[in-house]
């Protein structure tokens, strides 16, 4: 494979697709895979490392404030399970979006991003309530070792929520004005893996931050 | 350039197996939250959340974001990292916590580990607690003290303790100090007035208060005497003493 060999697709820019650029379409020739799809993955590769950084930090200072408010002085469970359950829920909606984009059902994709959204936005919106809630439990980014890590993990994640949000809807209006074609789905798949990843990591940080606390 | 386009065509819905997934998600949260109200399963806990997570992400990775049956490419970019990041967290986060290292209290002690108790203060480390440990009990019963104090004659020795460690707080006379020690002469005592609470408070102080503990200043002996001269203080009623604080006792 050689560098010119690499060069080849843009060469069919244009003479097929009106003018339109499919950049993020363009093949890897190397390994056949669609570039969008491939930087989409690394990209979540590294955030891996990103949030596996908090986490690991999370731990590590774990029971090692000495002052409180404890995790579980401050957690309520009952409000976590449903924001963590819309966030589940907005997965499942975001297969549903990716889905009906590659049966060519592109006012149902629409529509299906605009809930996911949605759901994102209570997540968000549980994730602001529980912060204000702690912090008047006083329980403040300085205020210990728990409050410094558990706010940069859990405030890191709800912005990468907040961001996912925003992807959403400016995919949603991109396939409202058809600048989004079904035969380019995989526009709204990238967007969906992010999604689909924003929400494991939030089962890691329910199930190991969160429930952990209540199993000890 | 085939493959670059989506083929609509060509496309197989999945919505039956992301419903199924859906459910199938919803069921294990519901069993992870639902686990943590039987107390009897408090054993298993951790392996079991541990277990369902990783069965949730799994799901998650393997069917809404279908890795499995993508190309070997997506898999090296994000599962190697994906596995770095695992270790990562075990090695330096959940080596150092006490409640999940596989090999009992965790590998790796750190300086700093306290348990919560002695960090926050609480049960066998509370304030009380710690008192009551560093208290030291009176050596002779209250009965033993009373029968010795009425046998005793001679209180010499106590008044001389008294005038070298006492007197600067409450008076040389007994009768106490504005601000600091409580009169000795009347009848009124805020810790009690038998001879066995007076040898309690001189040992081990008052908390919070000017009057010091002195149990390792004097010795048991000393400390008899020089409560058996307070008990014998009472009720003279000094000229100019401080004006009753506390319970009053009966007077003689
Ligand atoms: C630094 C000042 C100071 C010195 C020295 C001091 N005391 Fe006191 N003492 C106090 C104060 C203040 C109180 C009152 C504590 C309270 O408010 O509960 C007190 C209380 C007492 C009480 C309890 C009185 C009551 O009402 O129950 C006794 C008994 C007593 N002192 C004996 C002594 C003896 C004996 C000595 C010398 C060995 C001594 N104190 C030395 C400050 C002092």
């Amino acid at each position: 494979m050689s560098a010119i060999a690499a060069e080849a697709p843009h060469d069919d820019h244009g003479a097929d697709h009106g003018g339109h650029g499919h950049e993020e379409l363009v093949e890897n020739n190397y390994m056949k895979v669609p570039n969008v799809k491939l930087a989409l993955w690394t990209f979540l590769g590294s955030e891996c490392m990103f949030f596996g950084s908090l986490i690991a930090t999370y731990f590590f200072y774990l029971e090692k404030s000495i002052s409180g408010p404890l995790p579980a002085e401050v957690f309520s469970i009952e409000i976590t399970s449903i924001s963590t359950f819309v966030l589940l829920m907005s997965s499942f909606t975001m297969a549903l979006a990716v889905d009906s984009a590659k049966s060519g059902a592109m006012d149902k994709a629409r529509n299906w991003l605009v809930v996911t959204a949605l759901c994102g936005s209570v997540f968000v919106g549980f994730q602001v309530y529980e912060f204000y809630h702690f912090f008047h439990m006083g329980l403040a980014l300085q205020t210990s070792l728990f409050g410094s890590t558990f706010y940069t993990m859990t405030g890191f994640h709800g912005a990468h929520v907040t961001v996912g949000v925003i992807w959403l809807l400016m995919c949603a209006a991109l396939v409202n004005n058809g600048k989004i074609k079904a035969e380019r789905a995989v526009v709204i798949e990238s967007a969906g893996l992010y999604w689909h990843f924003v929400d494991i990591v939030w089962i890691i940080i329910f199930t190991f931050v969160y429930l952990l606390e209540f199993a000890k | 350039m085939s493959g670059i386009l989506h083929d609509v065509e060509s496309y197989h819905s999945h919505k039956k197996l992301y419903t199924k997934t859906a459910i199938i998600l919803t069921v294990v949260t519901a069993a992870e939250i639902g686990l943590l109200f039987v107390p009897a399963l408090k054993p298993f806990f951790t392996p079991m959340l541990v277990i369902m997570a990783v069965y949730k992400l799994a799901v998650v990775v393997g069917t809404f974001m279908h890795l499995g049956d993508d190309k070997n490419v997506f898999r090296l970019v994000f599962l190697a990292p994906m596995g770095m990041a695992v270790a990562m967290i075990y090695v330096v986060g959940l080596m150092v916590m006490p409640h999940f290292a596989p090999f009992g209290d965790g590998y790796v002690k750190l300086a700093t580990h306290k348990s919560k108790d002695e960090r926050y203060g609480t049960g066998e480390y509370s304030k009380e607690a710690i008192a009551a440990r560093d208290n030291k009990p009176p050596h002779l019963s209250a009965e033993k003290y009373t029968a010795l104090f009425a046998s005793t004659k001679d209180f010499s020795a106590g008044k001389k303790l008294w005038g070298a460690n006492c007197a600067s707080c409450h008076k040389a006379d007994g009768g106490g100090m504005p601000g600091l020690g409580p009169n000795m002469t009347d009848d009124c005592y805020l810790h009690g007035g038998s001879v066995y609470d007076i040898v309690n408070t001189v040992t081990n102080g008052v908390k919070g208060k000017a009057m010091i503990a002195f149990k390792s200043q004097l010795n048991e002996e000393e400390i008899d005497q020089v409560a058996l001269y307070v008990r014998s203080m009472r009720g003279k009623n000094v000229a100019g003493g401080k004006k009753c604080e506390g319970d009053k006792v009966a007077a003689k």
